[in-house]
């Protein structure tokens, strides 16, 4: 955990969101300043204090959203739970508190010998059989109760609400566990134990999905009974935001209630520089259906699922490569990407042997257009838009395909949609 | 459009040549806002001479389909009753203009296919398609851009990537030339990325295919393994209709495309039982990719009402044979799809060949295809003795027309004959101008 920190803090020299969001910086949450992309790991060194509660959260269209969430020693309220980062063999505790005015607790699948208040946490039933929680809870209106687990397997896992999960899920009550292999504490970046799953350090990510049906929302605010067979979910979110906010970095100081952005960031693999190991995303769907998620670009390969690696040390190699990644409801995935610069075309030595149709003979909708098919070129842009390409580096969409959740209230370029950037070979100066 | 000499694209529409015939009066103001402007950053291509091309002219523009009529009417959906007879749903679609005249491509206003060609290209190829946007004859009010984004290729240069946001997007009486080198072998898609969820809906989708190194004249591979070998291959392009949308574009309405309700669910841009019927210009689908767009059909036939879907489904093979399907999907549902008392091997998904780094054959064999939002499955299976199997979607949603009883949308036929009966299967299924 502390090499995580101590990565995450020198992070933030070099990764910058671009020249628009480098302006707007938000304050940073401690002595360390924020890093713009990648993890933010909650602080606390296994120690964790969440109180739930309720709050606001603004959609892209202007909508302002009831929802739930937890307030932290870090964030007055945050949509979906801190995420905790764990070496294999960490001892992690998590105080609940309770200010919503009804029950509510956490699970957290795929971790064994999880303890309540000092007992083994169980379902809960009334006196008459019937299942209240499916963990001991913190009672309603200020009620308080302590999980103590240790975390022994690397992987990355979901902890959640067992208290009516249905509606407390869909309201917010729900956030990601990271655990590394045990060798993270004497240097190593892997996501497993194998070899075979190191990533590039600077280059880890975490996408958490969830969606949002406004009228259930509001039904609950306002005390209503909630019709759960009408779902429609609105929004679709990554990590507590909905696309084109999803991009703006960790800590936006305009997105208090989502802490967290999901604009994963390379570069080439080259023997002339650049990245030298894959980036890893770390995928996470609280959604009661599938996400169907695919980076525009790139080939990503799984080698993970629900804190299980596809690949062990000495075994055959079961990982496999995917334009599209397939993240059932309520699992977790991970999967690893290179960018290579194929051709290295070059305007003067390897120029791409079609016209490049001149800006009036197109639609230039993009800010993050280069308007040069070369990386690390930039070509002009028509009068009227707003250049925010930095040095000519790429971006590629990564969206949910289901193009339905690609959408904010059925505006197309929206829910669950960010980008990846890749910066040239000596980064952007 | 720029001078494309270098690219070989021949012909192209010339800007003068659209203005000659009058396309852009109705285009309105927003595509020509730059006009008159000097653009300075134009890619020169001076003195390159590719060693292989393949020149693929696509037209983008919208037009009429039929969904079959023995579905259950859905007022005021569907039948949409703008629609001329014999059609009744409203599209945007491509439609393979290559080697067309410029009057020719110009008169494809309005006459958009689902699902899109198909493409197929060798590894190692360039590949240059032009992408000419036509407007929509139905919507002269909608002035949206059109683009090319082939999903799924890797390393992708953002500009030829297709994503509006991203890079560019080809205006009404323009043409872009989108240039890829394909190196990785396998079965992709094709769609449109501009305001993807109504573009995407509206039918811009199709399947694109690379075809290994090691193919030869005698034997095709899906793959660069000898593993991968098989006798015929057959696209199945699977999408989901939702009609209210389709309407609401016609009708100048708005839709809210987060409330998805397929209608009919689509194999290669038909439902069952249209799925079989073959078009006058083929006999089965592998065949069938290379459609002129010009072609007449008989009043009141089959054909006609279908022309606008001219990929047929129906599966024709010998016994024994190995047999490949290119499944794909750009629908928002998940596909189960069962070939009945067959089995199937999965050997490839999202064109990678399931296999380890380290050469573990993760290949598995399966009753069930699973195929989602966006997903592709080169599948092979050993066609049985000879008869009518049925491939369909288990999912049953999608195995009626509008929700109705008996049986339509994703269901096709396979059609089994003694060894020998029916001649091998050419090895170019699309052969737009390659030099």
């Amino acid at each position: 955990m502390n090499l995580r920190r101590l990565l995450a803090g020198g992070l933030s020299l070099t990764v910058l969101t671009g020249a628009l969001f480098a302006a707007a910086a938000a304050p940073s949450s401690g002595a360390t300043a924020t890093p713009g992309e990648g993890i933010l790991c909650e602080p606390g060194n296994g120690i964790y204090t969440m109180s739930a509660t309720s709050g606001f959260e603004t959609m892209p269209d202007g909508n302002s959203i009831y929802t739930w969430g937890y307030k932290t020693p870090t964030h007055n309220f945050q949509n979906t739970a801190p995420v905790i980062c764990a070496n294999a063999g960490d001892t992690i505790r998590i105080t609940l508190t309770n200010t919503l005015n009804e029950d509510t607790s956490f699970v957290f699948p795929g971790m064994s010998n999880v303890q309540a208040d000092g007992v083994d946490s169980a379902p809960q039933s009334d006196a008459t059989g019937r299942v209240t929680s499916l963990a001991p809870v913190a009672p309603a209106n200020g009620g308080q109760v302590t999980y103590t687990f240790t975390a022994d397997k690397p992987g990355t896992y979901m902890y959640e609400s067992g208290t009516d999960p249905r509606k407390q899920v869909e309201m917010g009550l729900w956030g990601a566990i990271i655990v590394y292999p045990a060798c993270h504490v004497n240097g190593c970046n892997q996501a497993y134990d194998d070899p075979r799953t190191a990533f590039e350090p600077t280059r880890e990510y975490i996408h958490m999905f969830s969606s949002v049906d406004p009228d259930i929302h509001a039904a609950i605010q306002l005390g209503k009974p909630v019709d759960w067979s009408t779902y429609s979910a609105k929004y679709y979110l990554i990590n507590g935001r909905s696309a084109p906010d999803s991009i703006a970095p960790n800590n936006a100081a305009w997105l208090p209630f989502a802490p967290y952005g999901s604009m994963v960031r390379v570069r080439p693999q080259d023997p002339n520089g650049g990245d030298t190991l894959p980036a890893l995303v770390r995928y996470v769907n609280a959604m009661d259906h599938d996400v169907a998620f695919h980076p525009h670009g790139n080939i990503e390969r799984v080698i993970g699922e629900d804190g299980q690696p596809l690949d062990t040390a000495g075994s055959p190699d079961n990982s496999y490569g995917s334009f599209l990644v397939d993240i059932r409801s309520n699992r977790t995935v991970e999967s690893m990407f290179t960018w290579t610069d194929q051709w290295h075309y070059d305007p003067v030595t390897n120029p791409i042997p079609v016209p490049l149709s001149p800006y009036n003979d197109l639609i230039i909708k993009g800010t993050w257009n280069a308007m040069s098919p070369y990386l690390g070129s930039q070509g002009a842009l028509p009068p009227g838009v707003t250049q925010f390409n930095q040095c000519g580096e790429y971006y590629h969409m990564a969206h949910n395909h289901a193009l339905y959740a690609a959408t904010n209230y059925g505006a197309t370029f929206g829910g669950q949609m960010t980008l990846i950037r890749i910066d040239p070979l000596g980064g952007c100066a | 459009m720029t001078d494309d000499t270098t690219s070989g694209i021949n012909p192209l529409l010339s800007r003068r040549n659209f203005l000659r015939a009058g396309v852009l009066g109705a285009a309105g103001a927003g595509v020509v806002m730059y006009a008159g402007r000097q653009a300075p950053n134009a890619v020169a291509a001076p003195g390159f001479t590719p060693t292989k091309s393949v020149d693929v002219h696509l037209a983008a523009t919208d037009g009429w389909v039929s969904m079959p009529d023995s579905a259950p009417a859905d007022p005021p959906y569907w039948p949409d009753p703008y629609a001329p007879a014999p059609y009744n749903m409203y599209v945007f679609g491509f439609r393979n203009v290559t080697g067309l005249s410029d009057a020719q491509v110009i008169g494809q206003k309005g006459r958009a296919q689902i699902s899109a060609p198909v493409l197929a290209f060798d590894e190692g190829s360039e590949v240059k398609v032009g992408l000419t946007n036509l407007g929509l004859a139905q919507r002269p009010d909608l002035i949206d851009g059109h683009t090319l984004h082939w999903h799924g290729f890797n390393n992708a240069i953002p500009i030829f990537d297709g994503v509006p946001e991203m890079s560019a997007a080809v205006p009404i009486g323009k043409t872009m030339i989108y240039y890829y080198r394909p190196t990785d072998p396998g079965t992709y898609m094709y769609h449109c990325h501009f305001e993807d969820v109504e573009h995407v809906q509206m039918g811009m989708t199709g399947l694109v295919y690379i075809r290994p190194k090691m193919n030869n004249g005698a034997n095709r591979y899906v793959f660069n393994d000898p593993a991968t070998r098989y006798d015929r291959e057959f696209p199945i392009f699977l999408t989901e209709n939702m009609p209210e949308g389709h309407y609401r574009d016609a009708h100048i309405q708005i839709t809210d495309w987060a409330a998805y309700n397929s209608g009919f669910g689509l194999m290669n841009g038909r439902a069952w039982p249209d799925t079989i019927v073959t078009n006058p210009q083929t006999t089965d689908s592998a065949l069938g990719q290379n459609f002129d767009p010009l072609a007449t059909y008989p009043a009141g036939s089959q054909g006609e009402r279908l022309q606008f879907q001219p990929q047929t489904s129906l599966i024709h093979v010998n016994a024994g044979e190995t047999v490949l399907l290119r499944i794909a999907s750009l629908g928002s549902l998940v596909h189960t799809l069962t070939l009945d008392g067959v089995s199937m091997k999965v050997i490839g998904s999202d064109a990678l060949q399931l296999k380890g780094a380290d050469g573990t054959d993760n290949s598995y064999v399966t009753n069930s295809i699973d195929c989602g939002p966006g997903e592709s499955r080169d599948v092979l299976f050993t066609a049985p003795d000879p008869g009518v199997y049925k491939l369909y979607d288990r999912d049953f949603y999608n195995l009626s027309n509008q929700g109705s009883g008996g049986y339509g949308g994703m269901m096709t036929n396979i059609v089994v004959e003694p060894p020998g009966t029916l001649p091998a299967q050419p090895l170019q299924p699309f052969t737009p101008g390659v030099r």
